[in-house]
């Protein structure tokens, strides 16, 4: 059943009245003391193959639980110094649900530029993750709606922002470009009904006799570090980056099963290093970019029903790739695409999965063919228009990939409004 | 007519050396030629870049206690983009930019290599991370001018070349080979 228009669907439809009526008065954007706010508010509407729902409820019936909201505050408060943060709020079916949590602040950071070539910033920063990592919140700076499965949304609180500093600043290499470095330390707190932990369970689950109830009791993330460093070349306009990130997380989880060894159990050693080669070119109003993501978890395997396994780490491996393009018409009109493909590198046509599980082998790999068009009918209004024709399950939410059609279609929709 | 009056030793000496002389002249030739066409291209070159600056339709232009007079192509796009927030005395930059219009678009085009929506898009992406501001910008020329002549010590913006005043220093951009 497709949710009712929810709360921000509401607000949303305010705020398109309040700045179609502010418009001409050009009250966008606000300051106040030196301090500059501004914000965003985004509605979704997927529907696709019914079999297969995309992360929200039932997208197969189209769905509306799709949605984000962020504001934030920013200013140099002396010479060198910026204060800023970002509060955001989002809802992609179980994930997000609107809910307000330490993980609601997107950013929110102390930035002391000490030279151009050396800067501090401490807080909670965004990790190094490709090109679109530091944005893809934020819907109206990018063409398309949904980004390949680089970015994957279902995992958003482990893998988008730290609580910790990072050192960055930029090098100019004189007739060789100009380089860009950040390099960052921290740690993570994970929410127990957010996404990772979410994800974590449902493989437990699986392992579990039916029904058995589980509870985490611990989880965290005290060890993640990463770096990025980005090359502007000699060659007008193309940007290449390569970036790392490498995330521990741990935790404790209790349940009601019968069986002793699932009663109690952590899963520790969770390390994930994930990296990913970039590169950005423009030429006038085409822009052409590709990724390609090489991932290993490294998990403790905690109840592997074989006891000669149980605790015994093992790696799973994940490869990604996307490239895309896009071109801006006119000052309102925009096309773009792209083509992605996830797999695992062990077993890249599921074979071995299909074998071991019963389960269909398209669980193992996704490729997705990409369609947008985005009109920008005023500075401060976004609506794209978005297909998407996919083949295998695997970026699907894990409760929702047994019973998924290998092949199916999505439509995307969304409306932003920002200032 | 050389191989017929001279013996076969002499005849090989000959064709060695008149040989070698071809090859000497083809040499002297080519390399006679290569200097001409580089004294060529870097007098074209520089004439050219002459030109560049006399034909652009903007000029940059900045307070007039900047010290700097001129600035490299690469320099000036990377004060425009956020890169360089300091002249060379330390003191901060502070840019200022037209809303829109033919300058502004030819200015971005040429020096920053960018469209406006890619410019603007730039800005907004380094305002909703928190790593700076989006830049003052301004819908009058005039305005532009007073801003950068009277409020902002470290102000750099640029302007149709007709519009700077004697209120502003103009910054020439130096172009070299390669950009």
């Amino acid at each position: 059943m497709t949710k009712p228009l929810n709360i921000y669907t509401i607000i949303f439809c305010m705020l398109i009245s309040f700045t179609w009526i502010c418009s001409p008065l050009h009250l966008f954007a606000a300051e106040i003391g030196g301090v500059e706010i501004h914000g965003f508010v985004s509605q979704g509407f997927l529907k696709g193959t019914k079999e297969n729902n995309f992360i929200t409820n039932n997208s197969g019936d189209g769905s509306f639980n799709y949605n984000e909201l962020g504001i934030n505050f920013s200013g140099e408060i002396v010479d060198r110094l910026r204060l800023g943060g970002q509060l955001f709020l989002y809802d992609r079916g179980r994930y997000g649900k609107d809910k307000v949590s330490w993980n609601s602040i997107d950013w929110a950071y102390a930035d002391y530029r000490v030279q151009d070539w050396l800067g501090v910033r401490f807080g909670k920063i965004k990790t190094t993750w490709g090109l679109y990592g530091d944005t893809r919140d934020i819907d109206a700076l990018r063409t398309c709606i949904i980004l390949p499965p680089i970015y994957n949304e279902m995992l958003r609180d482990s893998t988008i922002a730290m609580t910790g500093g990072e050192l960055y600043g930029t090098i100019p290499l004189h007739s060789s470009g100009t380089l860009y470095y950040r390099i960052q330390a921290g740690g993570m707190e994970l929410d127990t009904d957010d996404g990772t932990v979410l994800r974590t369970t449902d493989g437990f689950a699986r392992r579990l006799p039916q029904g058995s109830l589980m509870v985490v009791e611990d989880v965290n993330a005290d060890t993640v570090y990463g770096y990025s460093l980005k090359w502007s070349t000699p060659i007008d306009n193309l940007a290449l980056q390569t970036s790392l990130n490498k995330t521990g997380i741990e935790g404790a989880i209790t349940s009601d099963s019968s069986i002793p060894y699932q009663r109690s159990f952590s899963f520790s050693s969770w390390d994930q290093t994930r990296w990913i080669h970039s590169m950005e070119y423009t030429l006038g109003s085409w822009v052409f970019t590709g990724e390609f993501s090489t991932a290993s978890m490294r998990n403790n395997n905690p109840i592997a029903s074989n006891p000669e396994l149980r605790g015994v780490s093992r790696i799973i491996n994940e490869r990604v790739w996307y490239a895309g393009a896009s071109y801006r018409f006119t000052d309102w009109i925009e096309a773009g695409g792209y083509y992605t493909s996830k797999w695992d590198p062990d077993d890249p046509d599921g074979a071995v999965y299909a074998t071991i599980t019963g389960l269909p082998a398209h669980n193992k790999y996704f490729k997705d063919t990409a369609i947008t068009l985005r009109f920008d009918p005023m500075e401060w209004l976004v609506f794209k228009l978005e297909g998407h024709f996919i083949s295998g399950s695997n970026f699907l939410d894990t409760v929702d990939q047994f019973g998924a059609a290998e092949n199916s279609y999505l439509f995307a929709s969304k409306l932003t409004l920002s200032f | 007519m050389l191989g017929i009056c001279l013996s076969d030793i002499d005849q090989k000496r000959s064709i060695l050396q008149i040989t070698s002389y071809l090859r000497e002249g083809v040499a002297t030739y080519h390399v006679s030629a290569l200097l001409s066409s580089l004294v060529w291209f870097f007098v074209t070159l520089w004439t050219l870049t002459d030109n560049l600056n006399a034909a652009e339709p903007y000029v940059v232009i900045a307070n007039k206690n900047v010290a700097a007079n001129s600035l490299s192509r690469v320099d000036v796009k990377a004060i425009f983009l956020g890169e360089k927030t300091r002249w060379s005395d330390g003191k901060p930059i502070k840019i200022v930019i037209l809303k829109n219009g033919s300058v502004h678009s030819d200015f971005l085009s040429r020096v920053v290599d960018k469209t406006p929506y890619q410019f603007q898009n730039y800005w907004k992406k380094m305002m909703f991370t928190g790593k700076a501001g989006m830049p003052l910008s301004f819908e009058e020329v005039q305005s532009l001018v007073d801003f950068v002549a009277e409020h902002h010590p470290g102000a750099v913006g640029y302007v149709p070349a007709e519009k700077a005043t004697g209120q502003v220093k103009i910054i020439t951009i130096k172009y070299d080979n390669f950009n």
